[in-house]
């Protein structure tokens, strides 16, 4: 464990010609970093199912999924804006206000998320999957610079001081902070997967799209409806993708037209980190992909953070090509 | 260029009037653009051109999903960058710096080709896009401790380009300069394209198991698809580097990579014209359009879901830009006609395709298996299969279903190691061996499942074939050196005689004809002889007469037949129509549970016991 | 013959495309200032502000009868902040024949890949944002700013930590683009010189949003000045923000995109609250020249962070050059260069006289250290000659 520390440390001082960390320094750093990780991790989570559910059924990259996240965030906002007023009071309970921005924010992502499927990817239906691909792009550039024009290129701030009361703000545990948003961020988008695999597992609508992630034909012969499950597939991962968006605005307080396009590179290294196609694959390569950023920046340095995350997301791949969950298909001759 | 063979028959050079044609419209824009501004526009459009022909080598050939492109485009320019500045003062001339920096580029390709071979479709997709990040993150990081990239600053006041006491300054002088490269990448595309490594790619982009079984090395093929498309962008890049006279890491980012590909897939991908078409539109345009800010970007993509879902093919898609002249009929040769007669009628000619000389060994044993087993997860698919099979002999195995003779096929054929046991192929043992060389040593099947390469034509995919009997390599097809010709030439003549053999079936018209477009029965015939044009002596047929009618299933029986008495091929057939299997074979082996329950004449065998009992079910219960 | 068909037809678009330009050579012909810059893509906010007080500018120049009678047009050079995109718009721009002068371009890397294809037109360029020393060091005389340059604030800001605040560690973060990095740079080598021992660096992502485990390591330091170089005030306010959650007790010391009210005090909702910063310029909300071009455009785009004043300023500039060039009726590029350079003295809205020295740079710039005081910027120093 010595050798390795020294040896990281060394790599810093390489990188920034700065003094050893003692390791007291570092570990004290730890259950911090990993509450940052976590709470990161729940929103990549998030963003990755969008991901992996559309893999699962239409083997397709939905590159416009980070375009759903950002237009969630900015529903978030929106729903904040108009319930508060001039004085920077709100007009509701803030918890109430919480969660309607939550809410608000996964239904018109989660619509959104519909159309898009309706009438960009459904007529490519039967077409070469890199067609798709380049559709879901078209599709990317279309919601950006839409929203850039309607809403201008501004950040917009989430006021969120006045949501919740200032004593559950911030708590303290020895050295560590939790702030209340970080609770409620990995509080909801677990509460978020719970549901969701419940929903997958035991309904009847679930055990469809399983079947129709299975085998789309043979769904079919059985009497569903693919059309109707795919978007319904859309529906729930865009809705994900659009709570994760508002979380995330009420963590960070800030949203712009560009925060997809990062947030999508996040959540879709995720969902490969984890499996593509399972979406328990999904929710562990979240985790682990937001932990594995916070601790790089403390062992190696924040410049290479996210180098760090990617190597370690190749050589998991070299390893197990297919993913942390998911399963290896078998070839079929 | 292989002018001295104009009149001859050609094989797969750009036309020359095309060429003739290209060149004059290069050499013309400038002369004919009002300002220098087109003139960058159109020096622009060959850099995309460079680089988009470089991605459909990857991306379009190889069917590779590569999005990690861009980074040796940056690689390319930043080895330029350093090695023609005053950055660390090195000075190099231009002709020697940009293969410096194609091979720079091309390592790395191969590196990052290396890295992946084990991940596939979109895996291969993400770890390419997070090699990308790692490049671009290098790039922006790598100023401290000791300054090799420059940093966010990027690396300003590059050298013009220099060649032999010229140097380039003008707008107009780099748009040749930069038209120059573009059409030696069209030229190599074009070459490559038709050429064995060209076939092996699209074999490879449309069924990788297939191509490996028809002997394509898809590994290395994998590896050369990606060193190749690397060079290209790492020329392209060193090219870019120095008419921008700086490099900055923001030229190189996810905007660029979409660029790349929407050109790619807007051309419809492996279309060379497409391509370049759609290269050149795709750089007009958004400087048609850049007064308009935010407008202009939507306006694109509206236009990409549009297209895609109107032309999914590409703009030019199906449109070939090679005049389609109106042939007749061609004559083949008198002899095709007379393979087919032979097959089809009474027959009593020669073959286009030659006849075995010598006699056969009926005593020599071609293929040997000693006690092959074969386990997945505990279930024995196989289990101490042991059988020998003489030369010239049509060995059926039959067998109900889930009794493991496809799983013995795939380890003959090195799909599957065995997890133990031996495979002896006259004489040699094959345990182990990939599938190509497995197909090397003389071994080929069809599938039973078709597996063709369903968006090549009949007489590509029968050209494919001959992939593992030839060895042209990169220089011989980018120079169509003497050596390279002639094997195109012989590739062709022995596609054709394989196909021959089904007569019109597979000839004449149908040679230009995609595979997808066969009828059911066709496909079948394709993929025999597809795996005759393999030069193999042991033939293994997964259900040869599957989805024929009654009529086609007696043809195809007698063709095969015909085929073991004409040419000395060795069978071994998986068939559960037993009519078929009572006419065509020698000897008959029945498998059960990965275990051979019985083997013998097919009376003997269809008399067992055993065999009754596997179709037919136990006696007294016994589960 | 198809193909001959469709290179025939690319070709005429590409001829119909061309069209689109005039030529011209005296005032009457027209009149056109161009506009380069990140307009769409990641830097498309304070690009737009950049283009938005550009438009304000020109739009009451024209009101007043534009120049001789002739009314101005502002052509928009879209180059998505990618110096290959901005070569275009430079080949673009230098092949009109109508224009006159350049707004920007505000990001250095273009500027720097452009410089010399601008210097060969003789199009005169205004930087407003593209800080980098060197861009006015290379012999140029078509390139002035009315930014300060990198290497103009590190040095006050380094003395103001190590003097005034006494800091005895500080903790250096930027994000990594050409400003950030300069300034950094420069404030660490200072703080060397002055002998302050404990000094860390580290870089960022800029709009990330998050930077709590650079934050958190930061806090296992303990320094007294936590110094930030980003260019956009939402980083800074997101910044200072997850620093006072974490209960980081340093000083914070923002960098030139700091100071915006609206983005960094108010967005960090009291955090930013004791924080300092420094600025090239005093408060625009101060300044009585400005008040009229405040209200415009907040009136008409929302609110103001620090890029559009300087953007302003230096149309009015421009414009003026182009004024004295075009006062015989006649005017050439080199003139309105020549007219650029002996700009005097010139009082626009920035609240102090803008003279171009020799190699186009801001004569006698002033580094303005404020405090964060009640909710609003107070000025604690001013720092002069450098």
């Amino acid at each position: 464990m010595g050798k390795i520390r020294d040896w990281f440390s060394y790599l810093s001082h390489f990188v920034y010609a700065e003094k050893l960390e003692s390791m007291d320094q570092i570990l004290q750093q730890i259950p911090q970093q990993l509450i940052n990780g976590v709470t990161v991790g729940g929103v990549y989570a998030l963003i990755a199912i969008g991901y992996t559910m559309v893999y699962g059924i239409l083997f397709m990259l939905n590159f416009a999924h980070g375009e759903v996240y950002m237009i969630g965030g900015f529903t978030g906002w929106w729903v904040l804006h108009l319930l508060t007023n001039s004085s920077g009071g709100l007009l509701l309970n803030g918890f109430i206000v919480i969660i309607l921005m939550i809410l608000f924010a996964m239904a018109l992502t989660g619509a959104l998320g519909m159309g898009i499927e309706r009438f960009a990817y459904r007529p490519l239906r039967n077409a070469p999957r890199m067609n798709l691909l380049l559709s879901a792009l078209g599709v990317t550039i279309v919601l950006r610079n839409l929203v850039l024009n309607l809403q201008g290129a501004k950040i917009r701030f989430f006021h969120t001081s006045a949501l919740i009361p200032k004593s559950i703000q911030v708590f303290h545990i020895g050295g560590t902070v939790i702030s209340f948003m970080r609770l409620l961020v990995i509080g909801v988008s677990i509460g978020l997967m719970a549901i969701l695999t419940w929903f997958v597992k035991e309904t009847k609508m679930g055990k469809a799209m399983r079947a129709t992630a299975q085998d789309t034909e043979a769904a079919t012969f059985m009497g569903i409806d693919v059309n109707r499950i795919i978007l319904l597939t859309f529906l729930i991962g865009s809705a994900l993708g659009g709570a994760a968006g508002a979380l995330v605005g009420l963590l960070f307080t800030q949203v712009d037209y560009y925060v997809g396009y990062v947030a999508g590179l996040k959540g879709f290294t995720a969902a490969v980190l984890g499996g593509i196609g399972s979406i328990p694959g999904a929710m562990v390569g979240g985790f682990i992909l937001g932990i594995v950023e916070s601790l790089a920046t403390t062992l190696i340095s924040s410049t290479y953070k996210d180098v760090v995350s990617f190597i370690i997301l190749i050589l998991v791949l070299l390893i197990r090509p297919w993913g942390i969950l998911g399963e290896k298909a078998p070839e079929k001759v | 260029m292989a002018l001295s063979s104009l009149g001859q028959k050609k094989i797969g050079d750009i036309p020359l009037q095309s060429l003739v044609l290209i060149l004059a419209v290069v050499v013309v824009i400038p002369w004919i653009m009002p300002n220098n501004y087109w003139i960058r526009i159109a020096g622009n459009a060959g850099l995309w051109i460079m680089l988009s022909l470089g991605l459909n080598v990857v991306a379009g050939f190889a069917g590779l999903l590569d999005l990690g492109y861009v980074a040796f485009y940056a690689i390319g320019g930043y080895t330029y960058a350093l090695l023609c500045s005053g950055h660390w003062n090195i000075h190099l001339p231009f002709w020697l710096v940009v293969p410096i920096c194609a091979l720079a580029a091309s390592a790395c390709g191969w590196g990052l080709g290396f890295t992946s071979l084990r991940v596939s479709g979109d895996y291969l997709a993400i770890v390419t896009l997070g090699f990308a990040e790692i490049v671009r993150l290098l790039l922006l990081n790598l100023d401290r401790p000791i300054n090799i990239t420059g940093g966010p600053n990027g690396l300003p006041d590059l050298d013009f380009a220099h060649i032999f006491g010229f140097t380039f300054r003008t707008v107009t002088q780099y748009y040749y300069l930069v038209m120059f490269f573009a059409l030696l990448v069209i030229l190599a595309s074009y070459r490559l394209k038709r050429s064995r490594l060209g076939r092996g790619w699209e074999a490879l982009r449309e069924d990788e198991l297939a191509a490996d079984a028809m002997g394509v090395n898809t590994t290395y093929m994998k590896l050369l698809a990606f060193g190749i498309g690397a060079s290209i962008a790492g020329g392209a890049g060193a090219v870019f580097a120095s008419w921008q006279g700086g490099v900055f890491p923001n030229n190189f980012g996810f905007s660029q990579l979409v660029t790349v590909y929407c050109m790619l897939i807007l051309g419809g991908v492996g279309n060379i014209w497409g391509v370049i078409l759609a290269a050149i539109i795709l750089s007009i345009l958004p400087e048609a359009l850049r007064e308009y800010g935010a407008f202009r970007m939507i306006g694109y993509g509206l236009l990409l879901v549009v297209l895609m879902a109107l032309r999914p093919q590409g703009i030019l898609g199906e449109i070939s830009l090679r005049p389609k002249r109106k042939k007749k009929e061609v004559e083949e040769p008198e002899t095709l006609k007379a393979a087919e007669e032979l097959f089809y009628g009474d027959g009593s000619h020669d073959f286009v395709k030659p006849l075995k000389k010598g006699k056969l060994n009926k005593d020599r044993v071609l293929l040997e298996l000693k006690d092959l087993t074969m386990i997945f997860g505990g279930l024995h698919a196989v289990d101490r299969l042991s059988l020998k099979v003489y030369e010239g002999e049509i060995l059926s195995i039959i067998g109900p279903n889930g009794a493991g003779k496809t799983t013995v096929f795939n380890l003959i054929t090195g799909i599957y190691p065995p997890t133990s046991g031996h495979i002896i192929f006259d004489g040699k043992e094959i345990t182990g061996l990939k599938p190509h060389k497995v197909v090397e040593k003389g071994v080929a099947r069809t599938f039973q499942t078709l597996r063709l390469f369903t968006n090549m034509t009949v007489l590509e995919n029968a050209m494919v074939a001959q992939h593992c009997r030839t060895k042209s390599g990169l220089f011989s097809i980018l120079f169509r050196l003497p050596g390279f010709l002639k094997e195109e030439e012989r590739i062709e003549r022995v596609a054709k005689e394989n196909l021959g053999l089904f007569g019109a079936r597979l000839t004449g018209f149908r040679y230009k004809q995609k595979a997808i477009n066969l009828s059911y029965a066709n496909r079948r015939r394709l993929e025999i002889a597809r795996a005759l044009a393999t030069d193999s002596r042991l033939i293994l047929l997964d259900e040869p007469s599957a989805g024929m009618n009654p009529k086609e299933t007696e043809e195809i029986t007698r063709f095969i037949r015909n085929l073991r008495d004409k040419y000395g091929y060795t069978f071994i057939i998986i068939e559960h129509k037993l009519n078929v299997v009572r006419t065509i074979s020698d000897r008959v082996i029945a498998l059960d549970y990965g275990k051979k329950i019985a083997e013998g004449s097919y009376d003997e065998v269809a008399d067992n016991e055993y065999v009754v009992q596997a179709y037919l079910g136990r006696k007294k219960g016994r589960v | 013959m198809k193909k001959v068909l469709l290179l025939g037809l690319s070709v005429c678009l590409i001829i119909a495309f061309s069209t689109i330009n005039g030529y011209a050579a005296d005032v009457s012909k027209g009149l056109s200032i161009g506009a380069a810059g990140p307009f769409t893509g990641p830097a498309a906010a304070p690009g737009m502000e950049i283009f938005n007080s550009i438009k304000i500018a020109v739009d009451e120049k024209n009101a007043a009868g534009g120049i001789k009678g002739v009314k101005v047009k502002l052509v928009m050079g879209d180059d998505a902040g990618d110096a290959a995109q901005g070569v275009n718009v430079a080949e673009k721009f230098c092949a009109d024949k109508t224009m006159y002068g350049v707004i920007g371009p505000p990001m250095s890397n273009v500027a720097e890949a452009t410089l010399r294809m601008y210097a060969q037109c003789n199009l005169t360029c205004i930087t407003t944002a593209a800080s980098r020393p060197d861009l006015t060091e290379k012999g140029y005389h078509h390139f002035f700013r009315v930014n300060a340059r990198d290497d103009a604030h590190g040095p006050a800001v380094g003395h103001f930590i190590a003097e005034d605040l006494k800091a005895k560690s500080v903790y250096v973060l930027n994000t990594k683009d050409t400003y950030s990095q300069g300034y950094a740079d420069q404030v660490v080598a200072t703080l060397k010189k002055l002998g302050v021992k404990k000094i860390w660096r580290d870089t960022i992502v800029a709009s990330a949003k998050d930077y709590s485990s650079v934050l958190t390591r930061v806090k296992a330091k303990n320094p007294d000045v936590l110094v930030v170089g980003a260019k956009t005030a939402p980083d800074h306010a997101v910044m200072v923000r997850q620093m006072r959650e974490l209960g980081i007790k340093a000083i914070y010391f923002g960098s030139e995109g700091a100071k915006d009210k609206k983005d960094f005090i108010q967005a960090s909702e009291g955090a930013a609250e004791g924080a300092y910063l420094n600025h090239f310029a005093p408060d625009i909300y101060k300044i009585p020249e400005a008040a009229h071009y405040v209200k415009v455009y907040e009136s008409k785009y929302g609110s103001l962070s620090g890029f559009g004043p300087p953007a302003y300023d230096a149309t009015n500039i421009l414009l003026n050059a182009m004024e004295k060039a075009a006062a015989d009726g006649d005017i050439t590029r080199k003139e309105v260069m020549k007219y650029m350079a002996q700009t005097k003295n010139y009082r626009g809205i920035l609240g102090f006289p803008i003279t171009f020295d020799k190699k186009g740079d801001l004569l006698g710039g002033a580094t303005y250290i404020f405090k964060v005081v009640g909710g609003d910027f107070k000025l604690v120093k001013v720092a002069k000659g450098m």
